[in-house]
């Protein structure tokens, strides 16, 4: 047997897991197709068998903001910028739970798909970025339900403004994705080892939940302690966010930047630890 | 030789037997700070004196040692023997990397699923099919003759 050409023609070479940056998203873009079957199933498996059927990505925001508006501004009188309360909460609810569902649905990704990730190749970050896509769908569903309800407070000459930063919501999404997915598929790779985290993350979310301004305005948090709340990137993301469609609010756009510098880091290692994780994750789960 | 469309290259599998983590977090830094005091492992199996002698080779199972061979084109290849048979096609089909040698494939390769692995009970048959064309990546040579089929079964009422 000659080995002439043994380095030609070769459409792939298997490997031992080897270094840290042994990744390849170039094949994630061959991929694709797989990704919009994936984003399909996803997005219609959430609603079958349920009676309201997509009416439900309508209900749970309209849900937790009215029950918002009666707890945190009738009854704890927190303020809200001067805003109308319902939609102070609204605009922070919708954005959350996109990045909430983000997170929490990639973060189970090797467990709940140990049964065909055992048996057949793809790249495995597939999954997880079909989840970010497919509650795109949802947030947009979401999204329309809030812009419903701006114009209407608009129109009925409610005190809000909405300005140039709008221009800055498509980024803001984007960010919001990659901050779930980079959080999702880092706590993915931990839970094949410790499932305890998986535990932790639900009331884990609930707690970065009130650690961010959702049900309060950043410009009621002391001075002196702003700084705490740069550093947990959604702040960032919420404030603006509640900036651009209502016109008040506390962002400065070196907070922003923290912020965005916290999300690429979070995601670069998020993919390096995925990556490394999915070639023998099998042998331990 | 051109016609060779897999070749494995000394390849081997190893598992480590139960010294991989102890599955909780406690239980992991419960070891490590004894390894790292130097006192005895708290969580360590009777009988072993400490975490060196787990790490021996007698804890090491080797389900493949350096297995080298060629499959050429149009040949058809069973493999038997004791251990290391699913590992190795496991390594093939890339669900799990090998622990050191190499595989060179020349062309696609299509792990035959078991009936229903990634079925989505909610989805109708012609998605489901399509899903797993895609999984497998054979979706393109299969889509015409697919379509065709199922359209004649539903022209039978057969759901």
């Amino acid at each position: 047997m000659s080995d002439d050409n043994d380095n030609t023609n070769w459409t792939m070479e298997i490997r031992s897991r080897s270094g840290w940056f042994d990744i390849n998203l170039s094949e994630l873009w061959r991929y694709r197709d797989l990704i919009l079957l994936f984003v399909r199933r996803d997005f219609v498996a959430y609603y079958k068998q349920t009676i309201l059927g997509p009416l439900w990505f309508l209900l749970q925001p309209l849900f937790t903001t009215v029950v918002f508006t009666i707890i945190f501004s009738r009854i704890a009188q927190i303020p809200t910028d001067g805003l109308p309360p319902f939609l102070f909460y609204m605009s922070g609810t919708v954005a959350w739970t996109y990045f909430a569902s983000c997170m929490t649905q990639t973060s189970n990704t090797f467990i709940t798909n140990a049964g065909i990730f055992g048996k057949v190749y793809f790249p495995r970050l597939v999954v997880p970025i079909a989840v970010v896509i497919s509650n795109l769908i949802a947030f947009a569903i979401q999204f329309g339900l809030f812009l419903a309800f701006l114009c209407y407070f608009y129109l009925t000459g409610a005190d809000i403004h909405p300005n140039g930063w709008l221009l800055l919501v498509p980024l803001l999404l984007v960010q919001m994705a990659a901050l779930g997915l980079g959080m999702g598929i880092l706590i993915s790779s931990m839970t094949t080892k410790y499932r305890d985290l998986a535990f932790a993350l639900g009331f884990g979310v609930q707690l970065w939940m009130y650690a961010t301004p959702i049900v309060y305005p950043l410009s009621q948090i002391p001075a002196q302690w702003q700084w705490v709340f740069a550093l947990n990137p959604m702040t960032a993301i919420i404030e603006t966010f509640r900036y651009a469609f209502l016109g008040s609010g506390a962002i400065q756009p070196w907070v922003l930047g923290v912020s965005l510098t916290m999300t690429i880091l979070i995601l670069a290692v998020g993919i390096v630890m995925f990556s490394r994780v999915e070639k023998t994750f099998m042998d331990t789960i | 030789m051109s016609d060779v469309v897999i070749r494995v290259e000394n390849l081997s599998k190893e598992y480590r037997l139960g010294t991989i983590s102890h599955g909780t977090l406690k239980h992991d830094l419960q070891s490590g700070w004894a390894k790292f005091r130097g006192t005895e492992d708290p969580n360590a199996r009777i009988g072993a004196v400490n975490r060196e002698q787990l790490n021996n080779t007698n804890d090491r199972f080797c389900a493949l040692k350096d297995v080298s061979f060629d499959v050429r084109q149009g040949e058809i290849v069973g493999i038997i023997g004791r251990t290391g048979k699913s590992t190795l096609l496991k390594i093939i089909s890339r669900v799990t990397a090998p622990t050191s040698g190499t595989i060179k494939i020349r062309g696609r390769v299509a792990s035959l699923l078991e009936v229903g692995t990634g079925f989505h009970p909610e989805l109708t048959g012609r998605e489901n099919v399509s899903l797993n064309g895609a999984i497998l990546r054979i979706w393109g040579m299969m889509k015409e003759w697919i379509t065709q089929d199922l359209i004649s079964m539903k022209s039978h009422n057969i759901q």
